[in-house]
């Protein structure tokens, strides 16, 4: 809730809000206005989300962008391969007095109030720091300090690259089904926003750039009441229902629903995933882009704008496809909506 | 001594340089009507006869045929046939046969000399005729066809199996599918629904989804109507049934008639058959 004791935002103020938000975000970061509404969507589903791209184009500015939009607490955390999760927890130091001190690490310094935990390079660090995120981003809590220690307003935002593969860890399977969404970020493709990002000064200085984003438009303190009352108030008919399984199932078993992909054995393409928790995830997501399309309904292309996002980094390849992946999961994304038709 | 001596190399040499062109006719009597008779006509030893001067195989006379004219190793052999059918012994005369020879002192016009010979009736003119004279008829040969029928008859069944394959690949006519009209059918399927407007738009999104080839919404209509321009004149009409039957399965929305949803469906398939 505001801090001020105002009254709590209606949810078409929050919507008014997101929708502020969205378009300071997309003058702060040009030609990303897709990834913009995901991440919008992300933070109305209180989900936490994976940014991947090529190197400079922008995802870093983009989350510390929606940082200052949401508001609230924010710790930065550059993923190395020498991290240990202890680093998160303590910072051990010499006080004054000579003595070694040890105090609350960056996941502790802000208290309950951690708004925004962003994690760069989220595959330089180790497993054992994969498995605290692991438990921070799954429970909203972690152990230090012989307490458990509660952050209710946690959303983590990670990012990656994906050109180098050396001194790096892949992310476990378990850590991709806790994010909400893995959102691909590319240079922008109109060679206008190109061009522009390439010469206009406003967008070579960053810190000047991400002041022009509102700061608190999204009251950090407020999204979990609203993400639920979101959910309440959207409606997911029996025909939606059925539309959501019949992805689902397409997802998880490619032949029975009749895909094909040219020159893949789609028997053996789909080794698993596309958990309960992502369809969840999914109908969760589908619920919040219809609210900020303005609808009080879930429709089959508000599923489809989030499918993608959501479902692509929990289906796990065959390791023969897996080296394809990004030309194989929008084929059978694209597959899958090709052959599943709504209303059923 | 060698006087003698000269005059005999010069005898032989005399010798050895007399041979001449030899002509030999065929003996001059015994001949009946169809008789062949050959001519020869040896060549001197150097000498050739041009090709061009050789007479052509042709009917020199009424009763005279020559038959063939052939050159073997330095011969010229022409054969004659003869149809006279005199009525008593007769002389007849075969007339010469013009030739270029070319020897070793060039080319030389020679003229065959040709030859008399003397023919006779068969049989006696005045002999009264009777069937009985004639030969009787050859046997019949009888030839079993019923093997080369049978194999006519397999290699037509071959020839129609290839060609109703080929009719088949090619997909020629009676194989010719009938055009795929799904929105034609979905009309159809419209009309047959009655009243109920939810599966009259269930059937009409069937149709079209058959008509777009993958599950059709309202985000790929453009896409759609771009690559069926004879639907561009019902894009309006398409966008508001996507809108009413988004709100009308999706979001609880009263669902429209199913006269319209059937009105828009004979649109449709008027224009998918070029009514429109």
């Amino acid at each position: 809730m505001p801090q001020d004791g105002s009254p709590p935002p209606s949810l078409a103020d929050w919507r008014r809000r997101a929708l502020d938000a969205e378009t300071g975000l997309n003058g702060a970061v040009l030609g990303q206005a897709r990834a913009v509404r995901l991440i919008m969507i992300a933070v109305f589903c209180r989900g936490h989300v994976l940014l991947e791209g090529d190197v400079g184009v922008g995802k870093t500015t983009l989350l510390r962008a929606v940082a200052r939009a949401v508001g609230g607490p924010f710790t930065r955390v550059e993923g190395t391969i020498d991290l240990m999760p202890g680093d998160f927890l303590y910072d051990a130091s010499i006080g004054e007095d000579g003595r070694p001190r040890v105090d609350p690490g960056p996941a502790l310094a802000h208290g309950e109030d951690l708004s925004i935990f962003f994690f760069n390079e989220i595959n330089r660090a180790r497993p054992q720091v994969h498995a605290l995120l692991l438990r921070m981003m799954a429970e909203r809590s972690v152990t230090a300090f012989r307490a458990e220690h509660r952050f209710p307003h946690l959303q983590v935002f990670a990012d990656r690259n994906q050109i180098e593969r050396d001194e790096t860890f892949e992310l476990p399977a378990a850590a991709r089904d806790r994010f909400l969404m893995e959102i691909a970020i590319a240079a922008p493709e109109d060679p206008a926003d190109r061009m522009a990002l390439a010469f206009e000064t406003r967008f070579h200085d960053v810190d000047r750039l991400i002041a022009t984003v509102g700061e608190g438009l999204l009251p950090y303190r407020g999204l979990n009441a609203a993400a639920e009352a979101i959910q309440a108030q959207v409606g997911a008919s029996d025909a939606l229902r059925a539309y959501v399984f019949g992805l689902w199932e397409a997802l998880r078993d490619p032949i029975a629903a009749g895909l094909e992909i040219a020159g893949v054995d789609m028997a053996r393409l789909v080794r698993g995933g596309a958990s309960p928790r992502g369809a969840a995830a999914l109908v969760r997501a589908a619920r919040v882009a219809a609210w900020l399309e303005g609808r009080d309904a879930a429709l089959p292309q508000d599923v489809r704008a989030v499918f993608a996002a959501v479902m692509a980094h929990r289906t796990f390849l065959a390791p023969v496809y897996e080296g394809r992946r990004a030309a194989l999961m929008p084929a059978l994304i694209d597959a899958a909506f090709a052959r599943t038709p709504a209303p059923a | 001594m060698k006087a003698l001596l000269a005059a005999f190399i010069v005898l032989c040499g005399a010798a050895a340089t007399a041979q001449e062109l030899v002509h030999t006719p065929p003996r001059v009597h015994g001949w009946w009507m169809g008789d062949v008779l050959e001519e020869r006509l040896a060549l001197p030893e150097g000498w050739r006869v041009d090709p061009a001067s050789l007479p052509r195989p042709r009917a020199v006379e009424y009763w005279l045929d020559l038959r063939a004219v052939t050159v073997v190793e330095g011969e010229i052999v022409l054969e004659w046939q003869t149809f006279y059918s005199p009525l008593e012994p007769l002389e007849r005369r075969v007339p010469p046969t013009p030739l270029r020879l070319i020897g070793p002192d060039g080319p030389r016009d020679y003229s065959a000399p040709g030859f008399t010979f003397v023919t006779a009736p068969i049989r006696p003119i005045l002999a009264p005729s009777s069937p009985d004279q004639l030969r009787p008829d050859a046997d019949f040969i009888g030839q079993d066809a019923r093997g080369a029928q049978a194999r006519t008859a397999a290699f037509a069944a071959l020839a129609l199996a290839a060609l109703a394959g080929l009719a088949r690949h090619q997909a020629w006519p009676p194989f010719r599918p009938r055009p795929a009209r799904p929105l034609t059918a979905a009309a159809r399927a419209v009309a047959r629904l009655g009243d109920d407007g939810l599966a009259a738009m269930r059937a009409l999104h069937r149709g079209l989804d058959a008509a777009a080839g993958r599950a059709l919404a309202s985000d790929g209509l453009d896409a759609f109507l771009s690559a069926r321009p004879e639907l561009a004149h019902c894009a309006e009409r398409l966008r508001t049934f996507f809108a009413r039957s988004d709100a009308a399965f999706f979001a609880a929305a009263p669902a429209p008639s199913a006269a319209e949803i059937a009105e828009l469906a004979r649109a449709l398939a008027d224009a998918e058959r070029g009514r429109a």
